[in-house]
C-alpha cells in the first residue's frame, strides 16, 4: 500500500518536472577569442560558473583556437572535445569529462602511404609508429602502410634514414587514410647501407630481410673508369662474390649468376651486366635502391634459387623540373625528370652511352699492330630508363617503366710466324704457325612494366602488374691454331674450333599482389601471376673455321620455339608470438612445357625476435625453384650464354636452405652479426664437357646438384664521421653432376671462394665531401687446368696431349684490390646548380688478379730442330688506373646527399 | 690538352678492361706435383698384353717420355701370372711372356719404375656378346663430282644379357676395293681396306671407324644407326659394312666415351675442358679392354 502511494506521487509530480527543465534556459558562458590549451580552456570554463569535473593527467596538451562568444556548456563540451578521445555526461554533481568508452573498446586503422616530401618519391620501409605504444609499421615496397590501433588520441611518429623524423598528434575516430610527407635533412647523421633489420630499436622491422642499397652510398663508393655502379656495393656484402673483378657475374651463397633473381621494378630482367659483369645494367641515375635477399626470402619473389635484387627505380621528381648532365672515363649520362602535372604526375629519363668505343678501336687495332698481330676490338653499349608516374585518383598511382640496354661487342686477333729451320744436313724447312682467335657478342635487353597501386581499403592495398621482358642475344666465337711445312706444303697441326650461339627470350606477364593487414598487426601478402615466355636458344659448335658455320646447312639449327605458361600463387602470414615474430609462407606453381607439367611448392618460413634489448636472432628456411635455368658456354659468364626452360625429363631446378643470424647491438653506432647457412640445390643443368655436337640444345647437358655451407660475421660502425664495415665469409660450395661432367665426381664450384673479407670506409672529411676506401681479399677461383703433359691416349705417335685430371681443381691465385674514391657536391649559393666530383683510383695498387689462363703452343728453333712449348698467359681485368666523374644538374631543389 | 688527356686514360682503361690487353705470360708451377707414370695398353682375349710405359716431366710446361726401365707385372686376383718384358724394337713397350687374358676374369697390372711412384690398375675383360642381326634399310645412293655417297639406316641388334650392366662399343666401317684402269682398259683390284662411314651430317672421312658407346641394348628394338658412306666413284668400290661389336669394360667405356670428347674440344683457357677418365692409380692412363665380334654385310647398291 505503502508503495503504490510512492508510486502515485512519482506519476504526478515528474511530468511537472521535466516541463520545468525543458523550459528553464539553459546557462551561457562565455569564454576568449584566443588559442588555449585545453586544460584552461575548461578551468576558465569552470571558473566562469560551469559545474565541470574531469582528471587533469587524462587531458591531452591540445592547443585550441577559441572562437569566443557565450555558449552553454554542452555547446562548450562539444566545441572543446572535438578532436580528443574524451566525451562528457551530466550527473547529479554537474558535468563529468572522461575517455569515451565507445572508442577505447574499437580498433581503426591508419593507412596510406609516405613519400618525400620534396620530390613526391615514396619512401620504401619508413617507420610508422605511435609514440609511448608498442604498435608500428613499416610501409612496404610500394609506399605503403596499415598501422591498426585502438581508437583514440594518438601520437604517430614517421621515420626514415636521412630524413627528418616527423611527429603527428590525431585523433583516431575512424580508419583514416593519411597520406605522409617528410623531409630530407642533411644534418642527419649518415647512415651507411645496411640491413633493413634495423640500424636501431626505433626502426625494427623483423620482417625485412633484404640489405638495403641507396644511391648516395653508391655514388660515394664510385667504379672503374668513374661509373658508379650500385653491384659495386653489393659485392662488399658477405655472402655476395663475383668473378675477377666483376667478370663473369654476382654470386649470392653459393649460387650460380643465372640464379639469382633479378627484378626491375617488380619484372624479372635476364642479363645484368654491361661488358661481362664490369658493370651492370643499373644507372645509379635511375635506380632508388636496391634490395639484396640471400635468405629468408619474401614469398613474392620466386622462379629462382639464389639470391634476390630487388630494383626500384626512381619515380621523378613530382614538383620540380631536374636535368643532371655528366661523363666518366667512360660513359656520357645524362638524366631528366620533373612534374608533367605538379604533385600528381611526373617523369624520369636516363641515359647512358659509351662513347670510348670509338677510341677503344683505334687504340686495339694500334696496339696489336704494335705485337706484330692483326685484328682489332669494338665495344658499343647504350641504355635508357623512362618511367612515368601519374596519381589516378585518390586511392591509386599507376607507373610505366622501361628500360632498353644493348652490347655489341667484338674482339678479333690473328698471327701467322714463319719459323725457317736449316737442318744438318743443310735441308731448308721453312714453317708457318698461323693462328687466331675472335669473338663477337651482341645482345640487348628491353623491360617494360606498366603497374596501377590501389589503396582498397584500410586494410587491403593490391598492385597490379602487366609486364615484359626480353633478351636477345648473338655470339659466335673462332679458335685455331696450325702448323705447316712451307715447301713441302705438309700440314702438320690443325686444330679448328668454331661455334655460333643465339637465343631469343620474351616473357610477357600480368600480375597482382597484395595485403591485407588483420587487427592484431598480422599481415596477409598474397599474389598470383601468370607468365608466358618464349625460348628460342640455338647452338651449332664444329671442328671447323666459323665461316663454314655461316653457310645455311651449318647454321644452328631452328628448332621450334618453346613456349611455356607459368602460373603462380603465394600466401604469407607475418605475426607476432609472444617475443617471437614469424612469416609463414607458400608458394605454388605450375609450369606448363609442350606435354610436360611441372607442379611445385616453395614454403617459405622465417623466425625472427629480440634476444634482449641489443641482441636480435633470425631462423629460416626457403625453398625455391627456378623453372628456367643459365646454360654457360664458357667458363667466364657471358650474355651469349642460354637461358633454357624445363622441358620433358629436365625437371626445375629446387633449393633448400636454412639459415641462422644472431646480430648484437654493443653501441647504437655499431652492429656485430654472426650467420651461418646450410644450401642445397637440386636439378642443375649445365653443358656436358666437350665437344656439343648435338643440334638440339637439350641433347647436350648434364644434370646434377649443389651443396652450399657458409658462416657470414659482420662488424659495422652506421654513424659518425668515419663509418664502414669489415666482414668476412667462410664458404664452401661444390656441385655434382652425371659422368658427362667430372666423370661424375663431386667438384669444387668455379666460385667457391673459401675465405672473404671485405672491408668499407667512408670517412666524411666535410659537409660535402666524402673519402671512400674499399678492399676486398677472396681466395682465387676454382680452375680447370690441364696440370700435366700426357701422350696422346689414340695415337702414340700423335701430339702429346696436356690433361686436366679434375674439373676446378686448381686454384687461381687469391683476388684481392683496393679502391679508393674521393666524392664531393659543390653547390650554387641558390641551390639550382649542383656539381657532382668523383676523383679515384681504381685498383690502387696495381694487382693482376686472374680472370683465367690461357695457353698457347708456340713453336721455336733451337739447335735446328722445331719445339714446340705451351706457355700460359694469365688474363686479368685492368691494371692501376684513375677514375674521374663529373656531374651537373640544374634545377630541382637542393641535393641531399650527407650528413655529418 | 685536356681532351688528349682524357681520350689517352680512356683508351687505357677500355684497353683494359675489355681484355684486349691485359694478358701477361706467367711460368705456372704446381706445388707438390711430381712426375707420373703414365700407361697405354693394349688388353685384349686371347692376345699378350702390351702396355706403353711414359713419364710426365716438367708438369704443365714439360713432355712426356717413354721409360725404359720399368717393371711391369700383371696378376690374376692375387696370383702373378706374368712379368711383362721389353719390347727391343719399341722403346717403352712391354709385352706379355706366358699370360693370355681370358673373359670373364680380373686382371691388375703393377707398374713401377725409378724415380717413380708405382702405379696400379685393375680391369676385367666381358664375356662376349654375339650379334644377332644385321640390317640395312633406306638406302640412297646421289653422287657430285666424282663421289659417290649412300645414305641408309643401319639396324645393329645383339645377344644383350638381361638383368646386368654391359657396355658395348660399335665400330662400322666399310670396306672398300681400290681400283684403277690402264690405258688398255684393264682394271686393276688391289687390296681391300676399311674406310669409316659416319653420321649424314658430317663427311665421311678417311680416318678411323665410327665408334658408338652403348650401354646395354635399347629396349625393345635394335640399335639403329642413320649413316653415310662416300667413295670416290672413280677409283673406289664399295664392297660392304663390316660391324664389329665390342663387348668392353666399363673402364674401357667411360675412357673412350671421355677421350671421344676430349679429342674434339677446344685447348682454349676460356672453355671447360673434358676431364679425361683414367683407371690408374697414383699415375695416368688406362688398363681396359674388350672382347669383340666381326661381321660383314655385302653391299651392292645400285644407281
Amino acid at each position: 500500500m505503502r508503495r503504490s502511494g510512492l508510486l502515485l506521487v512519482f506519476l504526478l509530480v515528474a511530468p511537472l518536472l521535466l516541463l520545468a527543465q525543458q523550459t528553464a534556459p539553459a546557462q551561457r558562458y562565455a569564454l576568449p577569442r584566443r588559442t588555449l590549451l585545453l586544460e584552461d580552456a575548461l578551468r576558465r570554463l569552470t571558473e566562469a560558473g560551469a559545474e565541470l569535473s574531469y582528471r587533469p593527467e587524462q587531458l591531452p596538451a591540445l592547443q585550441l583556437r577559441l572562437p569566443g562568444g557565450r555558449r552553454s556548456t554542452e555547446r562548450w563540451l562539444d566545441l572543446l572535445l572535438r578532436q580528443t578521445g574524451l566525451t562528457y555526461t551530466r550527473g547529479q554533481a554537474g558535468y563529468l569529462i572522461l575517455p569515451d568508452p565507445a572508442l577505447h573498446n574499437q580498433t581503426y586503422s591508419l593507412y596510406g602511404t609516405v613519400s618525400d616530401a620534396r620530390t613526391g618519391e615514396r619512401l620504401i620501409g619508413a617507420t610508422v609508429r605511435l609514440i609511448g605504444e608498442p604498435l608500428g609499421t613499416h610501409t612496404n615496397e610500394y609506399g605503403f602502410y596499415t598501422l591498426p590501433a585502438p581508437a583514440g588520441r594518438k601520437a604517430v611518429r614517421i621515420s626514415y634514414v636521412g630524413y627528418a623524423p616527423l611527429e603527428l598528434d590525431l585523433l583516431l575516430r575512424s580508419d583514416s587514410l593519411l597520406d605522409l610527407q617528410i623531409e630530407p635533412n642533411r644534418e642527419l647523421p649518415q647512415i651507411i647501407v645496411t640491413s633493413t633489420q634495423a640500424t636501431s630499436r626505433e626502426g625494427q622491422d623483423y620482417f625485412e630481410t633484404g640489405t638495403r642499397i641507396g644511391r648516395a652510398e653508391v655514388a660515394q663508393l664510385g667504379g672503374p673508369g668513374g661509373e658508379d655502379d650500385p653491384l659495386q656495393l653489393a659485392r662488399l656484402l658477405p655472402g655476395v662474390t663475383a668473378g675477377s673483378d666483376g667478370v663473369g657475374g654476382l654470386f649470392i651463397r653459393g649460387s650460380d649468376a643465372g640464379h639469382n633473381l633479378v627484378l626491375l621494378d617488380g619484372v624479372p630482367v635476364y642479363s645484368l651486366h654491361h661488358a661481362g659483369g664490369l658493370f651492370s645494367i643499373f644507372s645509379n641515375q635511375a635506380i632508388r635502391r636496391i634490395d639484396l635477399y640471400k635468405n629468408a626470402l619474401p614469398v613474392r619473389f620466386g622462379g629462382r634459387i639464389g639470391g634476390v635484387l630487388d630494383v626500384h627505380t626512381r619515380d621523378g621528381n613530382l614538383y620540380e623540373n631536374e636535368v643532371t648532365v655528366g661523363s666518366s672515363l667512360l660513359s656520357a649520362q645524362l638524366a631528366a625528370e620533373g612534374p608533367i602535372r605538379e604533385g600528381e604526375s611526373s617523369f624520369l629519363l636516363t641515359g647512358r652511352y659509351f662513347w670510348a668505343g670509338a677510341l677503344l678501336r683505334r687504340f686495339s687495332q694500334q696496339y696489336k699492330e704494335n705485337r706484330g698481330r692483326s685484328g682489332l676490338a669494338d665495344y658499343d653499349v647504350y641504355d635508357l630508363n623512362f618511367k612515368l608516374n601519374q596519381r589516378a585518383g585518390k586511392r591509386g598511382r599507376v607507373y610505366l617503366s622501361l628500360y632498353s640496354g644493348a652490347d655489341d661487342y667484338v674482339n678479333a686477333t690473328a698471327s701467322s710466324d714463319t719459323l725457317p729451320t736449316l737442318t744438318v744436313g743443310q735441308t731448308e724447312f721453312v714453317y708457318r704457325n698461323p693462328w687466331g682467335r675472335s669473338e663477337q657478342v651482341r645482345w640487348g635487353n628491353t623491360v617494360g612494366a606498366l603497374r596501377y597501386n590501389h589503396v582498397f581499403n584500410d586494410r587491403t592495398f593490391v598492385n597490379f602488374r602487366l609486364s615484359y621482358s626480353d633478351l636477345s642475344t648473338e655470339s659466335s666465337f673462332e679458335r685455331y691454331d696450325s702448323l705447316q711445312e712451307v715447301r713441302q706444303q705438309m700440314v702438320l697441326v690443325d686444330e679448328r674450333y668454331s661455334g655460333r650461339y643465339q637465343s631469343d627470350i620474351r616473357q610477357y606477364g600480368v600480375a597482382c599482389d597484395g595485403q591485407y593487414t588483420l587487427d592484431g598487426g598480422g599481415v596477409y601478402r598474397f599474389g598470383a601471376a601468370l607468365n608466358l615466355h618464349r625460348f628460342d636458344p640455338r647452338l651449332r659448335n664444329d671442328t671447323v673455321l666459323l665461316s663454314a658455320l655461316t653457310t645455311e646447312e651449318n647454321a644452328p639449327p631452328k628448332t621450334e620455339a618453346q613456349r611455356p605458361v607459368e602460373g603462380v600463387a603465394y600466401g604469407a602470414y607475418e605475426g607476432r608470438f609472444g617475443r617471437v615474430y614469424y612469416r609463414l609462407g607458400l608458394r605454388a606453381m605450375l609450369w606448363h612445357n609442350e606435354a610436360t607439367d611441372f607442379v611445385r611448392l616453395s614454403p617459405r618460413l622465417l623466425l625472427t625476435g629480440p634476444l634482449s634489448g641489443t641482441t636480435d636472432w633470425q631462423f629460416s628456411y626457403d625453398r625455391s625453384v627456378q623453372p628456367v635455368q643459365l646454360l654457360n658456354s664458357q667458363i667466364i659468364g657471358l650474355p651469349s650464354d642460354l637461358w633454357v626452360p624445363a622441358l620433358g625429363d629436365l625437371a626445375p631446378a629446387s633449393a633448400d636452405q636454412l639459415s641462422a643470424m644472431v646480430t648484437h647491438r654493443p653501441h647504437p653506432q655499431w652492429k656485430v652479426a654472426g650467420g651461418a647457412y646450410v644450401k642445397r640445390m637440386h636439378h642443375l643443368l649445365a653443358f656436358s664437357e666437350g665437344f656439343r655436337s648435338a643440334p638440339n640444345w637439350w641433347e647436350n647437358l648434364s644434370v646434377g646438384s649443389g651443396r652450399a655451407f657458409g658462416l657470414e660475421t659482420t662488424l659495422q660502425r652506421s654513424r659518425g664521421r668515419l663509418r664502414g664495415w669489415l666482414n668476412y665469409t667462410l664458404a664452401r660450395t661444390d656441385r655434382t653432376f652425371d659422368e658427362s661432367i667430372n666423370l661424375g665426381r663431386r667438384f669444387p664450384f668455379r666460385y667457391d671462394r673459401r675465405h672473404a673479407f671485405n672491408l668499407l670506409v667512408i670517412y666524411q672529411l666535410s659537409e660535402r665531401t666524402t673519402l671512400t676506401g674499399s678492399w676486398r681479399f677472396e681466395t682465387g677461383l676454382a680452375y680447370s687446368l690441364s696440370t700435366v703433359v700426357a701422350p696422346n691416349p689414340i695415337d702414340p705417335e700423335g701430339q702429346n696431349v696436356p690433361l686436366t685430371e679434375a674439373r676446378n681443381g686448381f686454384r687461381l691465385r687469391p683476388h684481392h684490390r683496393l679502391d679508393l674514391n674521393l666524392h664531393t657536391v659543390l653547390g650554387s649559393r641558390n641551390g639550382r646548380l649542383t656539381h657532382a666530383i668523383d676523383l679515384g683510383l681504381y685498383n690502387a695498387y696495381n694487382r693482376h688478379n686472374p680472370v683465367y689462363y690461357d695457353t698457347r703452343v708456340t713453336y721455336r728453333v733451337e739447335e735446328s730442330q722445331l719445339n714446340s712449348r705451351r706457355e700460359f698467359y694469365q688474363v686479368y681485368v685492368a691494371p692501376l688506373l684513375p677514375t674521374l666523374s663529373y656531374q651537373l644538374t640544374l634545377g630541382g631543389s637542393e641535393r641531399v646527399r650527407f650528413g655529418r | 690538352m685536356p681532351h688528349y688527356l682524357l681520350r689517352t686514360v680512356s683508351c687505357c682503361l677500355l684497353g683494359g678492361a675489355l681484355l684486349t690487353s691485359c694478358e701477361e705470360s706467367i711460368d705456372l708451377s704446381v706445388a707438390g706435383t711430381a712426375d707420373r707414370l703414365v700407361i697405354q695398353s693394349r688388353f685384349l682375349a686371347g692376345e699378350d698384353v702390351e702396355v706403353s710405359v711414359f713419364g710426365t716431366q716438367g708438369g704443365l710446361q714439360g713432355t712426356p717420355t717413354v721409360v725404359t726401365d720399368a717393371l711391369v707385372m700383371l696378376y690374376e686376383g692375387d696370383e702373378l701370372v706374368d712379368q711383362l718384358s721389353a719390347d727391343a724394337t719399341a722403346p717403352g713397350t712391354y709385352r706379355s711372356q706366358v699370360a693370355i687374358p681370358e673373359p670373364g676374369r680380373t686382371y691388375a697390372l703393377h707398374v713401377s719404375a725409378a724415380g717413380y711412384d708405382p702405379v696400379t690398375a685393375q680391369s676385367s675383360l666381358p664375356l662376349p656378346v654375339q650379334l644377332t642381326d644385321l640390317t640395312l634399310l633406306d638406302l640412297t645412293v646421289s653422287g657430285q663430282a666424282g663421289t659417290v655417297q649412300y645414305a641408309y639406316v643401319l639396324d645393329v641388334d645383339y645377344a644383350d644379357p638381361r638383368g646386368q650392366v654391359d657396355y658395348y662399343d660399335l665400330r662400322i666401317y666399310q670396306q672398300v676395293v681400290p681400283y684403277t684402269i690402264t690405258a688398255r682398259g684393264d682394271t686393276i683390284r688391289q687390296p681391300a681396306y676399311l674406310k669409316s662411314a659416319d653420321a649424314p651430317d658430317r663427311p665421311a672421312q678417311a680416318s678411323e671407324a665410327l665408334s658408338v658407346l652403348v650401354q646395354d641394348r635399347p629396349e625393345d628394338r635394335p640399335v639403329r644407326l642413320h649413316l653415310q658412306s662416300t667413295v670416290a666413284e672413280d677409283r673406289e668400290q664399295l664392297m660392304g659394312l663390316v660391324v664389329e661389336l665390342r663387348t668392353v669394360s666399363s673402364e674401357y667405356y667411360r675412357y673412350q666415351r671421355s677421350v671421344g670428347s676430349k679429342l674434339s674440344s677446344p685447348l682454349d683457357g676460356l672453355y671447360e675442358p673434358v676431364i679425361l677418365y683414367d683407371n690408374v692409380a697414383s699415375g695416368l692412363g688406362i688398363f681396359a679392354g674388350y672382347t669383340s665380334e666381326l661381321r660383314t654385310i655385302p653391299f651392292h647398291p645400285s644407281r
